[in-house]
C-alpha cells in the first residue's frame, strides 16, 4: 500500500500543502492559489482539500502530517531577539506575545484542530520538522542528484538563515550553518524595505532595478553593514538594523548611512534606488558564491542543490552557475518557503522509507513542478457551454499550429494547459505568452494586460536543445530560475557596440536584441528552458512556433494581472481574459477568441478589489 | 492579562538579558561578534 506524508507550511507568509507518495512528489499548491488572496498565511485548508481529493484519499490514509518548522525553536528565537532589541521593541514584543501564548507557540495543536474541522478524517497527529531542514530536503531529494552539497538560504527560519548540509542518498547531514540575526536574506529584505518595496514580495522589483544602476554603494555595505569572511560566512552590523525590535528593518541609523530618507512606496523610482539595487544584488551575489564554495569545501561535493528565498534571486544563481566553481546546480522550483511544505513532507517519507530512486530518464522527480490541480477537457467544456462562451475546439496538431499562427500574429495569448505550477513562477501552464521577437510585445504586455508599465523585463521560455541560440546558459533552466546573457549572435547593433545599450530608467522598450521583449538592459534574460518531460504541451506549442517563424523563443509571464494571484481555475483565467486586452485565450484545447465574446460585466472593478503589488 | 504578563516578562527577563548582553558583548547579537574571524556555528577548521 503507499505510503502518503503530507507537509503543511504556514502562517508566515504563502502558506502551502504537498502530498508525497512513496517518496514522490504528487500534489502541492499554495493557499493563495484557492484563497485569492496574494502570499496568504491562512492555514492551508483548500490547499490540503485539494492534494487529498487530487490522489483520492482521506486524512486517514496519511502515514504522518509533517509541519515545516519548529514552533518552540522559533519562539526562543523570538524572545531572544527582542531581548536583544532593548526598550524599543517592548510595543511590539507586549502585542505579539499574547497569539504566541495562545497557540504560536504549540502551533503543531492548532494544526491538528484545523485538520479536524476540515472533516476528512483523522489526521495523524502532526509532527514538527526543522525550517531549514524542509528546505534542504526540498532542494536534495528531487534533484538529480545522489550526493550533493545542499545550501539553504533566506531570511530567517526558527535561528539558522544559511546552512550547509551534505546530502548522499537517503541522508541529509547538517554540515554549517550561519544564525540569526546574521542573514542575507534579511540584508536584501532591508534594503528592500529601504528603497520602499514590501519585505517578502518586492525582493524582484529590487533586482529587476539592478541593472539599470551602478553599484556605487557596494563598497559602502561591504565596509559598514556585512562583514564577509575569507570562509565564506558574514556577519550584520546590528546597528543598522531595526528588525531585532519586529517593528521595521531598518530606521535612521540606515537613513544616516545611505544619505536619505526611506523611500516611500508609489512614489517615483530615482536612480539612487537603481544604484542602491545594483549595490545590494552584487554584495549578494559575493555572499552567494562564498557560501555556495564553502558548500562545496565542507562537503566534498560539486554539485549543488539550493533553496530559501534568496535561491530565487536568479541573477545569483546566474553567477554560480558561470563560475565553474560547480559541475550542476539543481534549485527548487518552490525554493521559498512554499516548498518547505514539500521538503517536510519529504524528509519524513526518505527517512521513512529511503529516497526513491530516480527513473533513469527523468531530470528531476518534480514533474516539472506542475503539481498542481488540472482541468480535463470534460470540466472546461462545461464551464464554456453553462456560461456560453464562444469558443473552437481544435485536436492536439490542429491546437498547437492555430496557437503558433495567432502569436505569430502578434497575438498576446492566455496559455491555460494541464496542471498548476508549484512554485512562483508560470511555466507554461498558467501563462501568457507572445511574440519575443515583437518590439511592441513588451509595452503592449505592461499596459494592456498587466497594466503596469514595469522596469522589469519578461521573461522567455525557449526549447532547452535551441536555448545555446539565444543565450549564454551553462545549464538547463527548467524553473525559470537562471538569469543568463543573450548570445552576440542575436545582440542588436548598439549592444554589440562597446558603450553598449542605454540602460537608464524607461529605455526599458528600447530595441537590444532580435529578443527586444526577453533582453533586460544588462542583455541578460530569466530563461526558462522547456522540455517534453517538464512540459509537453508547452514544448509542442514551441515547436509548432519555430516551424512557423524560425524562432523557438516566447515570453512567457504569470497569467495574472499585476497584484493578483496567478489563476488557478478555467473561470479565473476567463476573468483575467476579459479583464486586460489579452487576445486570444487557450484552455485546455478549447481556444477562445475575444471579438465574439459576451459583454463582461462584474459587480465590482477588479483594480478596487485587487490591491497593488 | 495576556498582555500584563507580556509587559513583566518584558521587564524583568528580557531588559536584564539584552543589558547583560550589551554590556559584556557576549552574543552574536553584539559588536565582537560582528568581529570574530567565523560566523560559521561550527569551526570550519574541524570539518
Ligand atoms: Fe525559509
Amino acid at each position: 500500500m503507499a505510503i502518503y506524508v503530507l507537509g503543511i507550511s504556514a502562517f508566515y507568509h504563502d502558506s502551502a500543502a504537498a502530498l508525497v507518495k512513496d517518496g514522490v512528489p504528487v500534489a502541492a499548491a499554495q493557499e493563495e492559489r484557492f484563497t485569492r488572496v496574494r502570499h496568504d498565511p491562512a492555514f492551508p485548508a483548500q490547499a490540503i482539500a485539494y492534494c487529498l481529493d487530487a490522489e483520492g484519499i482521506t486524512l486517514d490514509d496519511l502515514e504522518a502530517v509533517v509541519y515545516y518548522e519548529d514552533p518552540q525553536e522559533k519562539f526562543s528565537r523570538v524572545i531572544s531577539s527582542f531581548a536583544s532589541g532593548g526598550i524599543g521593541g517592548a510595543r511590539t514584543f507586549i502585542n505579539a506575545m499574547p497569539e504566541w501564548i495562545r497557540w504560536k507557540w504549540n502551533v503543531l495543536k492548532f494544526v491538528d484542530e484545523q485538520l479536524e474541522i476540515l472533516s476528512r478524517g483523522k489526521a495523524p497527529r502532526t509532527q514538527a520538522s526543522q525550517h531549514h531542514r524542509s528546505h534542504a530536503a526540498a532542494a536534495f531529494y528531487p534533484s538529480p542528484f545522489k550526493n550533493a552539497a545542499v545550501l539553504c538560504i533566506d531570511g530567517i527560519g526558527e535561528w539558522h538563515s544559511t546552512t550547509i548540509w551534505h546530502g548522499k542518498g537517503s541522508n541529509l547531514e547538517l554540515k554549517n550553518s550561519i544564525s540569526y540575526p546574521h542573514s542575507v536574506g534579511l540584508l536584501y529584505s532591508a534594503m528592500t524595505y529601504y528603497c520602499g518595496f514590501k519585505v517578502d514580495s518586492g525582493e524582484y522589483k529590487l533586482m529587476g532595478l539592478a541593472p539599470y544602476g551602478q553599484p556605487i554603494y557596494a563598497d559602502k555595505i561591504r565596509d559598514e553593514l556585512i562583514n564577509i569572511r575569507e570562509d565564506g560566512s558574514f556577519t550584520l552590523n546590528m546597528k543598522y538594523f531595526e528588525y531585532l525590535r519586529g517593528e521595521r528593518m531598518v530606521g535612521e541609523a540606515f537613513e544616516e548611512l545611505f544619505g536619505g530618507p526611506i523611500r516611500q512606496p508609489e512614489s517615483p523610482i530615482s536612480q539612487r534606488e537603481c544604484d542602491l539595487a545594483a549595490s545590494i544584488q552584487k554584495v549578494t551575489e559575493e555572499v552567494v558564491l562564498g557560501l555556495a564554495t564553502a558548500a562545496v569545501k565542507q562537503t566534498g561535493e560539486r554539485n549543488l542543490c539550493l533553496a530559501g528565498g534568496v535561491a530565487l534571486n536568479c541573477v545569483a544563481n546566474g553567477v554560480l552557475s558561470r563560475s565553474g566553481r560547480f559541475d550542476s546546480i539543481w534549485i527548487q522550483p518552490a525554493a521559498g518557503d512554499a516548498g518547505c511544505a514539500l521538503g517536510a513532507a519529504l524528509d519524513f517519507a526518505v527517512k521513512h522509507s529511503g529516497r526513491p530512486h530516480l527513473d533513469g530518464n527523468k531530470s528531476d522527480a518534480m514533474s516539472g513542478s506542475l503539481l498542481g490541480p488540472g482541468f480535463g477537457d470534460e470540466e472546461i467544456a462545461q464551464f464554456l457551454l453553462e456560461n456560453q462562451y464562444p469558443f473552437t475546439r481544435y485536436d492536439d496538431a490542429g491546437l498547437y499550429d492555430q496557437v503558433a499562427s495567432r502569436l505569430a500574429e502578434g497575438a498576446v495569448v492566455g496559455w491555460f494547459q494541464g496542471r498548476m505550477e508549484f512554485g512562483p513562477r508560470a511555466l507554461g501552464a498558467r501563462s501568457i505568452l507572445g511574440d519575443a521577437r515583437n518590439p511592441e510585445m513588451q509595452r503592449t504586455m505592461n499596459l494592456k494586460i498587466k497594466y503596469r508599465e514595469s522596469f522589469r523585463p519578461f521573461a522567455p521560455a525557449v526549447l532547452a536543445e535551441d536555448a545555446g541560440n539565444y543565450f549564454d546558459i551553462c545549464e538547463k533552466s527548467p524553473y525559470m530560475l537562471m538569469v543568463a546573457p543573450v548570445t552576440d549572435s542575436i545582440k542588436s547593433q548598439q549592444s554589440r557596440q562597446e558603450s553598449g545599450p542605454e540602460r537608464g530608467l524607461g529605455s526599458i522598450n528600447n530595441i537590444r536584441s532580435q529578443l527586444p521583449a526577453v533582453t533586460h538592459v544588462d542583455l541578460s534574460a530569466r530563461v526558462q528552458t522547456v522540455t517534453e518531460e517538464n512540459n509537453a504541451p508547452f514544448t509542442y506549442l514551441l515547436r509548432s512556433f519555430k516551424e512557423r517563424t524560425g524562432c523557438s523563443v516566447l515570453v512567457n509571464t504569470s497569467f495574472n494581472v499585476r497584484g493578483e494571484p496567478i489563476v488557478c481555475k478555467p473561470e479565473e483565467a476567463y476573468a483575467c481574459f476579459m479583464r486586460t486586452e489579452m487576445d486570444v485565450l487557450v484552455l485546455g484545447r478549447y481556444v477562445l477568441e475575444r471579438p465574439g465574446q459576451p459583454a463582461f460585466v462584474e459587480a465590482v472593478d477588479w483594480r478596487s478589489e485587487i490591491p497593488l503589488d | 492579562m495576556l498582555r500584563f504578563l507580556a509587559f513583566l516578562m518584558f521587564i524583568v527577563v528580557l531588559l536584564p538579558i539584552g543589558l547583560t548582553r550589551s554590556v559584556f558583548h557576549s552574543s552574536r547579537f553584539g559588536r565582537r561578534f560582528h568581529q570574530a574571524p567565523t560566523a560559521w556555528d561550527h569551526s570550519v577548521n574541524k570539518l
